[in-house]
């Protein structure tokens, strides 16, 4: 009798006893390197998440891509080749009469660039401070992030009672007019810049803690030296802060180029589908579109994203390389 | 060890993505009877006509075997706010059996075949479950024509009906007398010269008789009711007078629900045969628009045959140029609506709020607001939100749900020449019930007995008594039932009844592949000035325009945005 059989197992169990001894006692794993062994184990690991991607990611965009060729009847729920008539139509659209994508090159470039003036600097200024832990440093720290932690619909729902009650009561009281004024949501003579301030004060929480730790790993004999030598503060934010976090600024700013045709600046949650032409971006267009439309409507949003992508990426390497041929130098 | 412990977690969490859905809404699975998953769309309709709906059909099957071992039907439901493409690709993977669901667009549902083939189950003989005909017989010919799939067969229900109108608070009318005299001269107000010739007089006590209404008949419910836009426009200044908000709505959805407020307008004006005209683009259209006069006198073209290439042309029919002016004449002074319609902070539901709590808190210096233009559903909406709860609590019974005196009322009519003709309404929800395809089985066989026995009259008449709200398929309520709805129930029903009904439903390729830019609601976009405007009631609004524009200006810009060169785009 075999070692199993004097045991006297039932099948199932005398199964997992073989399996067990051939991959943990001198079977299959004993003949392994611990390298190899190793090699299995990461590849059992990422198997799963890689597989995700795969499926969820690539194939998906693929399928994007391959839609963007096609269009789709309704009626017959079949799609049809018909080779660039979409991205003909997105090209008429883009450059023609379609007046909301007309506003949406306009307000998705003042978008990036209220973000370039103001949000970059304004981040960069925060982050210097808590960095020095100078006043109140961990107060900012915490209410700069806050708006990252509380969902970003109860913090919509704040500021729209902001910008639409409290406003325009403490404006009527404090300048003692006649009439309450509107909503800054409401009026669209002051839409577009709430939308963005919101936006613009939202987005310190990720960029500060991005910054604040870069500017933590500079090396502090750098700055006490430039103190010994007489450095004010100011001084050691140009000379020395930036260009040691310049790297990571980069980043931050290459990532955002491709922003401008992605970024719906909170509109959809703002007022849903229902937004005023004049405040459109290319990101809520698509959103808006994709999320209201059929599944007619996507072969032109497909196109649309790819023309957006090839609009997007020679930005992109531009923008990298202006920053990194003439930004500062870390040396 | 550790290692052999990692793996083993690593793949134990990776199978916790794995695995069907068997909610059945918080319910143990009964092992003794056989299972009927069903999901619902859990909105304003709520879902206590399902509960009703499951309690009957397992008492009629509770003796029944439909498995060896098992006797009677467990109904599980689950009940949720998942619908359109969000709902469509969870279909196949679920283990749902039936489908009550809202929004959704019966042909992509039918070109991602998740649908089964339910042709017989529309063709049953109801006699057997206490009804006659059968479901099909049920159904509009316009419901026949687009739920018949190429193939000759039918895969979905349509399930419940939802459609724009005004309610009014009858209590309100009552209290302030608002209610239009028929007899001018012995009223106590009259309007001042501004209209003269064309005054109207509210009546000086309820017992005086009150105009005909907007059907033209006197001695019906819409008595004493604005006929016609002109009389609305009268009462407003009335009613600002007498420190009474006109209208009221949702500020941050003023745009979506102004534009499908238009749409039930543009209908009603149009009738049902031109209103399907419009988005069939297909027959004679009679309502096309030659010229506005100063005065807004409406003066039509010929006649003229609607095709696919000249879609365009119904953009400049006279219904969307009245819908216009009918909106035009309450934004244009910021005394006729609430100072909440147009604010980002106002939802849906918190206008219901604003609009039931009005009246009570008139004491609290509150202004109340006569008039609410809203889904006929709304009112369940405010059920389900505790605003009737909260109102009976705060100011008595007379406030609750069961014993609010509000009204939905036939529109009043563009002209003099249309009071008394037949209301339209225009239902909007695409909502539909089906049978998930992959039901095999015993659980296919439940899921059609269940299906039937959801449409028969008994169940659509108990729907209707539990939300209020129509049916999309003919069925009528018996005197027993109809007396267990309340007044705003009441009038619903008869506004439903005594109305053509038309959905916003096509088989046509141009307008189906379209629907983001062509439907009714969504195609109230102008251009003027070189701008696209879609936003066309805010336009007219001094208040939010400075150099507002008026109804015939964004009119002209429907027709220019739709313009002959831009709907090649649609048909090419």
């Amino acid at each position: 009798m075999t070692e199993v059989e004097k045991l006297n197992l039932s099948f199932g169990k005398k199964l997992a006893y073989k399996f067990r001894k051939s991959i943990f006692e001198g079977g299959l794993m004993r003949k392994l390197s611990a390298k190899k062994k190793n090699i299995i184990f990461y590849i059992l690991l990422a198997a799963l998440p890689i597989a995700q991607f795969v499926i969820f990611y690539v194939v998906v965009n693929f399928n994007s891509l391959l839609l963007a060729f096609k269009s789709y009847d309704t009626v017959t729920g079949t799609t049809t080749w018909v080779g660039f008539k979409n991205f003909e139509q997105v090209f008429k659209d883009l450059f023609g009469n379609n007046f909301a994508l007309q506003q949406s090159w306009k307000n998705s470039f003042i978008a990036y660039g209220i973000g370039i003036l103001f949000g970059v600097p304004l981040s960069l200024f925060f982050s210097f401070y808590i960095y020095k832990k100078y006043l109140l440093s961990k107060f900012f720290k915490f209410f700069l992030f806050l708006p990252s932690i509380i969902s970003s619909i109860a913090m919509i729902i704040m500021f729209s009672y902001f910008a639409e009650d409290a406003y325009p009561d403490l404006t009527q009281l404090i300048f003692n007019l006649a009439t309450k004024p509107n909503g800054l949501l409401s009026d669209l003579k002051t839409t577009l810049f709430a939308v963005l301030f919101y936006t613009t004060f939202t987005s310190f929480g990720t960029s500060v803690i991005m910054y604040s730790s870069a500017m933590g790993n500079i090396n502090e004999s750098l700055p006490e030296a430039a103190k010994i030598d007489g450095a004010s503060s100011i001084r050691e934010f140009f000379s020395i802060t930036v260009p040691m976090i310049w790297p990571t600024l980069v980043t931050f700013l290459v990532v955002g180029v491709a922003g401008i045709f992605t970024n719906q600046i909170g509109l959809y949650a703002f007022f849903g589908g229902s937004a005023d032409f004049r405040v459109y971006t290319f990101g809520y267009y698509l959103f808006r579109n994709t999320a209201e439309g059929t599944q007619a409507d996507y072969p032109y949003l497909a196109a649309m994203g790819l023309v957006m992508t090839l609009f997007a990426v020679p930005i992109t390497y531009l923008f990298k390389f202006v920053l990194e041929r003439f930004g500062p130098r870390r040396n | 060890m550790k290692k052999q412990c990692l793996l083993f977690l690593s793949i134990i969490l990776c199978m916790t993505g794995c695995g069907r859905d068997r909610s059945g809404g918080g319910e143990a699975v009964d092992k003794t009877r056989s299972q009927l998953y069903v999901h619902n769309f859990d909105g304003g309709y709520g879902h206590e006509w399902l509960t009703d709906l499951k309690a009957a059909f397992e008492d009629k099957y509770k003796e029944t075997s439909f498995e060896e071992g098992k006797k009677g039907v467990q109904v599980l439901i689950s009940n949720d706010k998942t619908t359109g493409d969000n709902l469509l690709k969870d279909i196949p993977g679920s283990n749902y059996n039936v489908y009550f669901c809202e929004s959704v667009f019966y042909y992509d549902y039918l070109a991602a075949n998740v649908m089964a083939d339910i042709s017989d189950v529309v063709n049953t003989d109801l006699t057997a479950w206490g009804d006659t005909g059968t479901i099909l017989d049920k159904f509009s010919e316009q419901q026949k024509s687009y739920f018949k799939a190429s193939d000759n067969k039918y895969y979905g229900i349509p399930h419940y009906e939802g459609f724009f109108g005004i309610t009014y608070d009858i209590k309100l009318w009552n209290d302030e007398k608002l209610y239009i005299a028929a007899d001018p001269d012995k009223s106590e107000e009259k309007v001042d010269a501004l209209y003269d010739g064309d005054d109207i007089c509210t009546v000086r006590n309820l017992t005086q008789t009150k105009s005909k209404g907007p059907d033209g008949v006197a001695g019906t419910s819409d008595d004493g009711f604005p006929a016609t836009y002109k009389e609305l426009a009268d009462l407003m200044v009335i009613m600002k007078a007498k420190n009474v908000i006109p209208f009221s709505w949702t500020g941050k959805y003023q745009g979506e629900y102004n534009n499908k407020l238009m749409a039930a307008l543009t209908a009603d004006y149009e009738g049902a045969e031109q209103t399907k005209i419009l988005f069939n683009y297909e027959g004679t259209a009679t309502n096309l628009v030659e010229s506005i006069s100063t005065s807004g006198e409406v003066t039509k073209k010929a006649p003229a045959e609607i095709t696919e290439e000249t879609g365009y042309k119904t953009f400049g029919t006279a219904g969307r140029y009245y819908a216009l002016k009918f909106m035009e004449q309450i934004v244009k002074d910021s005394h006729y609506y609430g100072d909440k319609s147009f604010k980002n902070t106002e939802s849906h539901t918190d206008a219901q709020q604003t609009y039931l709590l009005s009246n009570p808190e008139q004491g609290l210096g509150k202004s109340p607001i006569a008039m609410f233009p809203e889904g006929n559903y709304w009112e369940n909406e405010a059920t389900t939100s505790g605003t009737f709860e909260f109102a009976a609590k705060q100011y008595g019974e007379e406030w609750s749900r069961a014993n609010r005196q509000i009204k939905m009322l036939p529109f009043p009519k563009a002209t003099d020449e249309l009071v008394g003709s037949k209301t339209t309404l225009l239902s909007t929800l695409n909502s539909l019930c089906f049978i998930n395809k992959n039901s095999t089985g015993v659980k296919l066989e439940l899921a059609k007995l269940f299906l039937i026995m959801a449409n028969t009259n008994e169940s659509l008449a108990n729907f209707n008594v539990r939300t209020n709200a129509p049916k999309a398929i003919s069925y009528t309520l018996s005197p027993e039932q109809y007396a267990q709805l309340n007044m705003y129930g009441k009038s619903v029903y008869d506004l439903y009844h005594n109305s053509d009904v038309v959905q916003e439903i096509s088989t046509n390729r141009v307008y189906i592949n379209n629907t983001l830019e062509l439907g009714m609601s969504s195609s109230f976009v102008a251009k003027v000035g070189g701008q696209d405007l879609n936003n066309l009631v805010k336009e007219m609004c001094p208040q939010y325009t400075p150099n507002s524009k008026n109804s015939k200006t964004l009119f002209v810009g429907l027709s220019d945005h739709f313009s002959a060169s831009y709907w090649n785009k649609f048909i090419h």
